[in-house]
């Protein structure tokens, strides 16, 4: 930094910055040097030369913390400066001030263009760097053609600048850089190592992004490794003389993504990744770098046995060693190979317990991530213990986050027995109930309103557990939104089966509006309690004055929901009888039946009638009529979605439209209940059979020793060697008489890891899985509708209940109307218009297939004008059967399946026409819409649907 | 990929700062200080790789200097290959300007 080309104010200023002993004497001096600056830039005629030195001093100022945007123009006017000196510190200083969005960019594109085809390399490449650094969106069409030129600039240093510009571009718009594949893959070829080097990282995100499209450079980067590691690149690029280890490290990464589920393209490195490990093996820390990468492919790839080994004794070498960073490896290394195979942990079991104790934060969390990766059924218990102290002793939000997720994630996956869920929940809700995403807390209350769903005398005394836990709970002064509303929905739904001595419902109901004054971050945990007072009052004919003024404040609320329950709390206590009947006990499981004709309505409709107002027009009727008529005010009546708000009458309305909970919409219509209806909560066998099982019951925890046989299924055949192997340090861990604390912790830990280890392996579902309490499934939870959500909030939309569970629409208003159709069972007949007959067309090719999206069917749908529904009485049992049929029988493209509902596409021929076709089956029947332009073709494709289908 | 390189001596002075995508002075200021004290409450015996924010990040010390790589949080990084890329650094800048110490920087 010194030298004659300083001035002595800089120079003062590197000099006292240098000696300040703390952070505050620098931010004095950095203030100070700020204001000079100031002056110095605002005098005019400065030469370029004395630009560029407060330039530089001004990224000082900026590097310290310290705002120097007074600064930035005189960099982007630097950049246009014929001296090369002063473009270059033009340019660098840009890179640092700006960012790819900064209002002076603009100033910058045209400069830059000019300087990318400057015929001296140095200018060239300035302008690449801060191509690299400030290229947004608007500017690579501008720039990307000459950056593509540069890619076969003589000068080396030029190529590699722009190809990491081209990977700048396709980290922004990847679609620019696709159409130029050839010319990048050129660049892998490139005879300078270094831009062949700097090739390969935008390869690796293509790669990444298109894996099939790269598999045929496979064999190209294997000969590029191999050549690397028999050391044929110059000495320059050795690093302790380990031959390029980044490059190295690069093409591994690389090879891993192309190898994964690959076996033709995994078998290609089997042999250069043994290699690669073989010539990494020096001692020195990058080549356990390359070892480690080695291992992370091997993990990747298709699995071979022998590979398989090797990283794991390399491995074990890691996590073993004294020095901290390889231990760190090791341990990583180690989760990645457990979702292989889970037997080669239990060798480690010591090691990783006391990596676990480690006072090193990193290396804990590291830990924590490997056990989460090796959780089976017999030691979920443990894991998740060791979990929840950390989230108890964390104060990191974004380490608090993902454990959150771990352990319910790991409690819905391996629950041994209910009331351990219950009471894992409570904990994580207690502890960070903000972290909690919502449907965890909706699966739990699932699962105290349905049980197992196998023993109702188990179920209620599980109920009595979760009530009389959740009763004392509610004693604690501070409590979470989530658990809150957990503990609200369970009491009012449950309060009469508490046990505990000293409560009694008009208690319960006490706490609970005690509760409502606490403060709650979440507005809505109110409407919960209210819900809950509610119920209670409702089933028991409480009187609680208490309660009932709590109500009556709220009806101010600034919240609308919550005003609305306290408003609908006062009409119900006028009829308690009504009361009883809207808030059933232990309804929330029930089948709601919904009578989808709405026939309570027709004598209302016909009066209607009589009286003049217009017939009801299903959304393509209006469609179609705002079409023709293209009257603009009857197009703004007609808008479908605006028939769907139930915004009307939000406060007090009539019992008999009063929006009750869902349980009973049949009963304040004056309806008999229909025996098929609207499964609000979800048929029982998507229940939360990942609780059900009482499986910690029947089957305690395996003894690590005797270790079920038949479970042990790997990916590979080659794994039962290893299984045996693996098993034999179990036995250390066998309880003896003189077990010590740390080996306890290990067998607790590492049990079930010897022989059922596999079934933990969460990256292999198809794994038989051993114990009953595995038999869940997980996945399936978040198929099933959030009923839960509906039966606590569904208040305001009670005016419109099909609706308001209709999965979000995704094909415009059509799908919006069918959509509800396929939660019911067996629908009612629907009226529908049956088509005139027509002389059957003899057939002939009448479509052709059309590649559409779903919501590109739903934007063009309103526009066809002639529709055609067809009601069949089909064979067909899925829809899958029914589209496959459509595509053979009429050559149209299936669109998308929408559980029990089918669109798909076809053109008109000759021509290009669309014609659509959706499907809505309920076996054994079949409704078939058909639109197209032209009402001729729309019969004729109706009656091939009629002989196709039926 | 790398996200910053950071130069820091032990009183949290920063020395060289490079950052390849773009942060606020104010963030880069508080990003600074929290990463520093972090390292500094570490000791010797503990791993060179912390979990900061969303960055993954690694560090070495050289005397009272700190060098401080922040990377993506994935499960792609290697972090040893970075705690080499460090010293490889070091290594460069030595060669380049011959004993090179942290008053140079």
């Amino acid at each position: 930094m010194s030298g004659g080309h300083l001035s002595k104010e800089f120079f003062e200023l590197v000099k006292s910055i240098g000696e300040s002993r703390s952070k505050q004497e620098e931010d004095k001096i950095i203030v100070g040097e700020i204001a000079i600056l100031k002056q110095h830039l605002s005098a005019p005629n400065i030469s370029a030369k004395k630009m560029k030195e407060y330039m530089i001093r001004a990224v000082y100022a900026e590097m310290l913390g310290h705002d120097a945007s007074f600064a930035y123009i005189h960099a982007v006017k630097l950049t246009h400066e014929k001296n090369l000196f002063a473009k270059r510190i033009g340019y660098l200083t840009c890179n640092l001030f700006l960012h790819k969005d900064h209002e002076l960019m603009l100033l910058l594109i045209n400069t830059m263009q000019r300087d990318l085809q400057s015929a001296n390399h140095i200018e060239v490449c300035s302008a690449l760097a801060s191509v690299c650094r400030l290229v947004n969106l608007e500017m690579i069409p501008a720039i990307s053609p000459l950056v593509f030129k540069l890619l076969s600039h003589p000068q080396e240093a030029v190529r590699k600048k722009a190809i990491v510009a081209v990977h700048k571009f396709f980290k922004i718009v990847p679609e620019a850089v696709l159409d130029q594949k050839d010319q990048i893959r050129k660049v892998l070829c490139d005879p300078d190592p270094s831009v062949m080097g700097a090739s390969l990282h935008v390869l690796c995100e293509i790669a990444k992004a298109h894996p099939a499209s790269s598999k045929d450079l496979v064999p190209s980067f294997v000969s590029i490794l191999k050549q690397i590691t028999e050391h044929r690149l110059p000495r320059d690029f050795d690093y302790h003389r380990m031959p390029a280890p980044w490059l190295q490290v690069k093409l591994l990464s690389i090879l891993s993504i192309l190898g994964t589920a690959d076996k033709a393209a995994s078998e290609h490195m089997y042999e250069i990744l043994q290699e690669c490990m073989r010539r990494a093996d020096s001692g020195v820390n990058v080549g356990y770098a390359i070892i480690y990468e080695c291992v992370k492919c091997i993990t990747r790839i298709f699995p071979d046995h022998g590979l398989l080994e090797l990283a794991a004794s390399n491995i074990s070498r890691f996590i073993s060693s004294e020095n901290h960073n390889l231990r760190y490896l090791g341990v990583t290394g180690l989760a990645q190979i457990v979702q292989v195979n889970p037997a080669y942990a239990a060798e480690h079991q010591m090691v990783v317990v006391d990596c676990l104790e480690d006072p090193d934060e990193t290396l804990k969390r590291k830990t924590l991530d490997l056990l989460f990766r090796m959780t089976n059924p017999q030691n979920v218990v443990v894991v998740v213990d060791k979990l929840t102290f950390h989230l108890r002793t964390s104060v990191d939000s974004h380490l608090r986050r993902d454990l959150v997720q771990k352990i319910t994630s790991l409690a819905e996956r391996f629950a041994p027995d209910n009331e351990w869920y219950v009471n894992t929940m409570n904990t994580v809700f207690e502890l960070s109930g903000e972290l909690v995403p919502a449907e965890t807390a909706y699966n739990l209350m699932r699962l105290v309103a349905e049980g197992a769903g196998e023993d109702e005398s188990a179920d209620t005394a599980f109920r009595v557990f979760a009530v009389n836990t959740y009763l004392k709970l509610l004693e604690k002064p501070t409590l979470s939104d989530i658990l809150v509303q957990v503990i609200a929905w369970v009491l009012g739904e449950y309060a009469r089966l508490a046990t505990i001595d000293g409560y009694t419902i008009e208690d319960i109901a006490d706490l609970l509006s005690e509760c409502i004054e606490r403060p709650f971050e979440d507005p809505s945990t109110r409407g919960y309690l209210v819900t809950a007072l509610l119920k209670l009052i409702g089933q028991h004919g409480l009187k609680s004055t208490t309660a009932e003024d709590i109500i009556r404040s709220y009806r101010s609320s600034r919240m609308t929901d919550l005003q609305q329950r306290c408003y609908e709390f006062e009409q119900l206590r006028q009829s308690p009888a009504l009361m009883r009947k809207v808030l059933p006990y232990d309804a929330s499981c029930e089948d709601i039946a919904v009578n989808k004709d709405l026939t309570f309505l027709e004598s209302f409709v016909r009066q209607k009638l009589d009286e003049g107002a217009k017939p009801y027009q299903n959304a393509s009727e209006r469609a179609a009529r705002a079409q023709t008529q293209n009257v603009p005010k009857a197009e703004v009546e007609t808008k479908p979605s605006l028939n769907f708000m139930p915004y009307e009458a939000p406060t007090k309305a009539p019992p008999v439209s009063f929006p009750p909970a869902v349980e009973t919409h049949d009963a304040a219509g004056g309806e008999a209940p229909v025996p098929t209806g609207l499964n609000v909560s979800g048929p029982r066998k998507w229940g939360p059979s990942g609780y059900n099982q009482p499986g910690g019951k029947g089957e305690p925890p395996q003894a690590p020793a005797a270790p079920p046989q038949e479970k042990h299924v790997a990916p590979d055949q080659g794994f039962s060697q290893v299984q045996t192997s693996s098993q034999k340090p179990v036995p250390k861990a066998e309880p003896s008489g003189a077990m010590n604390e740390k080996q306890r912790m290990a067998a607790a830990l590492f049990s079930g890891l010897g022989g059922a280890a596999a079934a933990s392996a969460p990256a292999a579902p198809s794994v038989p899985k051993p114990a009953p309490a595995v038999a869940r499934a997980p996945p399936q939870e978040k198929e099933a509708p959030p009923p839960s959500a509906v039966d606590l909030l569904d208040l305001d939309d009670g005016g419109s209940p099909q609706i308001a569970q209709s999965p979000s629409p995704q094909g415009g208003d059509m799908l919006l109307l069918d959509m509800d159709d396929s939660v019911l069972a067996q629908p009612t007949p629907v009226p529908v218009p049956q088509p005139p007959p027509q002389p059957v067309q003899p057939p002939q090719p009448l479509l052709g297939p059309l590649q559409v999206t779903t919501p590109q069917v739903g934007a063009m749908w309103p526009q066809l004008a002639s529709e055609r529904v067809v009601q069949i009485h089909t064979s067909l049992g899925s829809c899958q059967e029914m589209m496959f049929r459509m595509q053979n029988a009429m050559n149209v493209s299936p669109v998308e399946i929408i559980g029990m509902e089918g669109i798909a596409a076809g053109r008109v021929l000759p021509g290009n026409d669309p014609c659509f076709l959706h499907g809505k089956l309920s076996p054994p029947r079949l409704d078939i819409k058909i639109r197209c332009r032209d009402a001729g073709v729309a019969q004729n494709v109706a009656d091939l649907c009629q002989r196709a289908l039926s | 990929m790398i996200k910053f390189i950071l130069m820091v001596n032990k009183q949290g002075q920063t020395r060289l700062a490079q950052y390849y995508e773009f942060l606020s002075v104010r963030e880069r200021v508080t990003l600074e200080g929290e990463l520093i004290r972090k390292c500094l409450s570490r000791s010797e015996s503990q791993c060179s790789f912390v979990e900061y924010r969303d960055y993954r990040v690694v560090y070495r010390r050289y005397a009272s200097l700190y060098f401080i790589v922040g990377i993506d949080n994935d499960e792609d990084c290697n972090e040893l290959a970075i705690l080499e890329f460090i010293h490889t650094l070091v290594e460069t800048l030595d060669k380049y300007f011959e004993n090179v110490c942290e008053l140079d920087i």
